[in-house]
């Protein structure tokens, strides 16, 4: 009967109360993140929220480089002792999004690259301390994503001291994630926030978008653009106020594993596409790119904002 | 001083770059099923509900209990099994004869209990897509007397960034009907065996008008066809009797008396009422007829229905609270037509409690062929006295509580007391008697399981 089927009744999604804004803060993969959606009942929406940072605990167990027992550390570990290590399908997907990233940014955007963070430390305010030629050229000499073996599910290196590092890819990919979960859980209206990189789950009731203000690094309590938002995915790379100046030109905190220096050129892009995970490795390939970033987003053709440096 | 590697960048096609990204993001397992949209649950869902339902005084009690499955498939789709068992016992009213000054009173024939069973099983599949939903549903329930197939198909369309939904509905059920005839017991009489088919077309519209209120209206068309007689209603019809027993003879008086003497279930059970039945000498409808004036129950085979639907819901943030109320208007061409409303309060408490207190307010107009009792056959020869489609109003009280474990299950119990009076009709003015005046209550409980 057309009145008593569950389908019809389009009520299903409200049955219980009408919509109520719920919002949830928390820490989580190294930021300040927050989860707002609108629920019908408010206990279950306490219990979504408690499900969705589930999930995000678990990627974060997974894929930090931190932590010495997650999946990734097992794999580099293993990988640099000449071994190889089963994965599952979700870590050669990410593998195999990575190649894309590499593949899409001519090399500029290489997952092995994370090594010359040892090089350069942008964690105090002290003047950088400029790594020598050798030492960098030791450290690239230990970078390339073509050193990385992947064969059935077992992943190993071509080169000793490599380490994968999924930054750029994997709070991107949570905040993917976490949306997905929202909508499993029956959510229509909500959106992501991991420390900046956002994916919404659809508008407000009202048909308006989240509107995510983008301030400006120059002036503090200002706001330079807003993006408006209804399912899609920003996110952003660099931050202005990280940049640091040697001899005179500013370079922000990103690391080309070409030259084993910081990229010059812009200070903060900002790329607004379909998953939160394309638009932050759009972002990060970006100001890689440097001066050629925006000619790059131009011809990516995603809606952007960008601080040049 | 290092420049960034910006050397030789090959002029990419604009968006091929995009492509290539979103295709292995979409490869991501947390990402596809995002980007393709679907609501549809994860969890395998469990459901188990019993129910008991008691009229007042004796007569129907039904027992049910009803499982359902529902089980996640593939990507987009959802399939759903149930499994309805229903036990009825007791007795309805089977004609309403008169007294010596001429008043109606029911004959309820308590010696021939009924023990009814009836069993349903149910399937359909959802397909959840970005911005809509269809589902498929066929289902067949058996009776001793009647068999029931259906299935219909309904499709939902979210539109203007799923603020609005517009719903259509199609169902066709086909029917088989037929009395179970027990010799055994009186005014029973093997009649029918015929079919009936019923059609109902639905359009609706949700709209979200704020955070805070959604409201929706539907239409159904339902136009059933066929025989729609109920094989196990008499109507008194004073002409059509040997003589006008009023001022002569208490009929209603000596039947009551045949039924609590035990008259009534002595000649069930000794055999005589089955001797009777079966004899060839003796037809018993017509000598019922010729003496008494008991008529079969006929009513028009076609009946058509527009059910117009209206719905409000609304949160309230200051007590965690949602009022819902509906409206429901129902035109009849069997004249019978009827108002709902129906308001219910659900309150959301810590931990998982909640409270739902609910008021229904029912009216129904009687059928142009209704009656108590008639005085000659109408021209048409319909005539009906089945309590159903009487005019009246009805009351509902009801209190439902649940409770949520862990997420995963939900405990419900629900009180309902309705309330029937033959006055209580808006406006009062259709056919009915309160002799057909009765109450229930149910009382249910349900179980919902995720995995």
């Amino acid at each position: 009967m057309p009145n008593s089927n569950k389908g019809s009744d389009n009520s299903n999604a409200y049955s219980k109360t009408a919509l109520q804004f719920c919002r949830f803060s928390f820490h989580a993969m190294g930021s300040p993140c927050d989860i707002r959606f609108y629920a019908a009942d408010v206990v279950e929406a306490a219990s979504t929220f408690k499900h969705v940072v589930q999930d995000i605990v678990e990627l974060e167990n997974k894929y930090s480089r931190y932590k010495s027992e997650s999946l990734l550390s097992k794999v580099n570990v293993a990988a640099n002792q000449g071994a190889s290590i089963d994965v599952d399908d979700e870590f050669l997907a990410l593998l195999s999004y990575a190649n894309a990233c590499f593949e899409q940014s001519d090399g500029l955007f290489d997952v092995t690259s994370g090594l010359l963070r040892e090089l350069w430390d942008f964690s105090t305010d002290a003047a950088i301390e400029i790594p020598s030629s050798e030492q960098i050229e030791s450290v690239l000499e230990r970078i390339g994503w073509r050193h990385v073996v992947i064969k059935d599910h077992t992943v190993s290196f071509a080169k000793k001291g490599m380490a994968i590092d999924f930054g750029g890819i994997v709070k991107e990919y949570a905040a993917d994630c976490s949306a997905k979960k929202l909508v499993d859980q029956g959510v229509q209206f909500g959106l992501v926030n991991l420390g900046g990189d956002i994916k919404a789950v659809g508008p407000h009731p009202d048909g308006c978008p989240w509107n995510v203000k983008i301030r400006d690094p120059k002036v503090a309590g200002k706001h330079v653009a807003e993006i408006p938002l209804y399912h899609e995915g920003l996110a952003t790379s660099g931050d202005y106020e990280r940049c640091v100046e040697i001899e005179g030109q500013r370079y922000s905190h990103l690391l080309s594993p070409k030259t084993g220096w910081p990229v010059a050129g812009l200070s903060s892009v900002s790329v607004k596409a379909p998953q939160c995970v394309v638009a932050g490795s759009a972002a990060t390939i970006a100001m890689l790119k440097g001066n050629q970033g925006k000619a790059w987003l131009e011809s990516l053709g995603v809606e952007y904002h960008l601080i040049s440096g | 001083m290092a420049v960034t590697d910006d050397k030789g960048d090959n002029p990419i096609e604009k968006g091929a770059a995009l492509g290539a990204l979103m295709s292995a993001a979409l490869a991501l397992p947390g990402v596809a099923d995002a980007a393709q949209g679907g609501f549809r649950s994860e969890d395998v869902k469990l459901n188990y509900h019993r129910a008991k339902y008691e009229e007042k005084g004796n007569r129907m009690s039904v027992e049910t209990e009803h499982v359902t499955l529902t089980v996640p498939v593939g990507r987009d789709f959802e399939v759903t099994g149930s499994i309805i068992e229903d036990i009825t016992s007791g007795a309805s009213p089977v004609v309403n004869f008169l007294d010596i000054d001429g008043d109606p009173h029911q004959f309820v024939e308590t010696g021939a209990s009924i023990k009814d069973k009836r069993d349903i099983v149910e399937a359909s599949v959802g397909y959840y897509g970005v911005d809509d939903y269809a589902s498929f549903k066929i289902g067949r329930s058996e009776e001793d007397d009647y068999e029931s197939s259906y299935g219909s198909l309904s499709y939902r369309l979210d539109i203007n960034h799923k603020r609005t939904s517009i719903s259509f509905g199609a169902g066709l059920t086909s029917d088989e009907v037929w009395n179970s005839y027990n010799p055994d017991v009186l005014l029973e009489e093997p009649s029918i065996f015929d079919r009936r088919k019923k059609k109902e077309f639905m359009v609706g519209i949700s709209q979200i008008v704020n955070r805070n209120t959604v409201a929706q209206f539907n239409v159904t068309y339902a136009k059933s066809e066929g025989n729609l007689s109920d094989p196990y209603k008499k109507v008194y019809v004073v002409d059509e009797g040997l003589v006008d027993y009023r001022g002569l003879i208490d009929v209603a008086g000596l039947f009551r008396f045949a039924v609590d003497f035990g008259l009534v279930s002595f000649l069930n059970e000794s055999g005589i009422t089955r001797f009777l039945n079966e004899s060839s000498f003796i037809d018993v409808p017509e000598v019922t007829e010729f003496l008494l004036g008991l008529k079969k129950d006929n009513r028009p085979d076609v009946r058509e229905q527009w059910i117009y639907l209206l719905r409000f819901s609304h949160y309230m943030e200051s007590t965690n609270s949602g009022l819902h109320f509906d409206y429901r208007y129902s035109d009849d061409s069997w004249g019978a037509d009827s108002h709902t409303f129906d308001l219910k309060w659900n309150f959301g408490f810590e931990s998982g409690w909640q409270i739902s207190p609910g008021l229904r307010y029912y009216s129904q107009h009687s059928a142009f062929f209704y009656d108590v009792f008639f005085e000659s056959l109408p021209e048409d020869e319909f005539v009906s006295s089945d309590y159903r489609l009487a005019g009246f109003g009805a009351i509902s009280k009801k209190l439902g509580l649940s409770k949520t474990f862990n997420r995963k299950y939900t405990f419900y119990i629900d009180y309902e007391r309705y309330d029937r009076h033959y006055d209580y009709e808006l406006g009062g003015a259709s056919k009915g008697s309160d002799i057909d005046d009765y109450r229930f209550k149910m009382l249910s409980f349900s179980v919902d399981a995720k995995f």
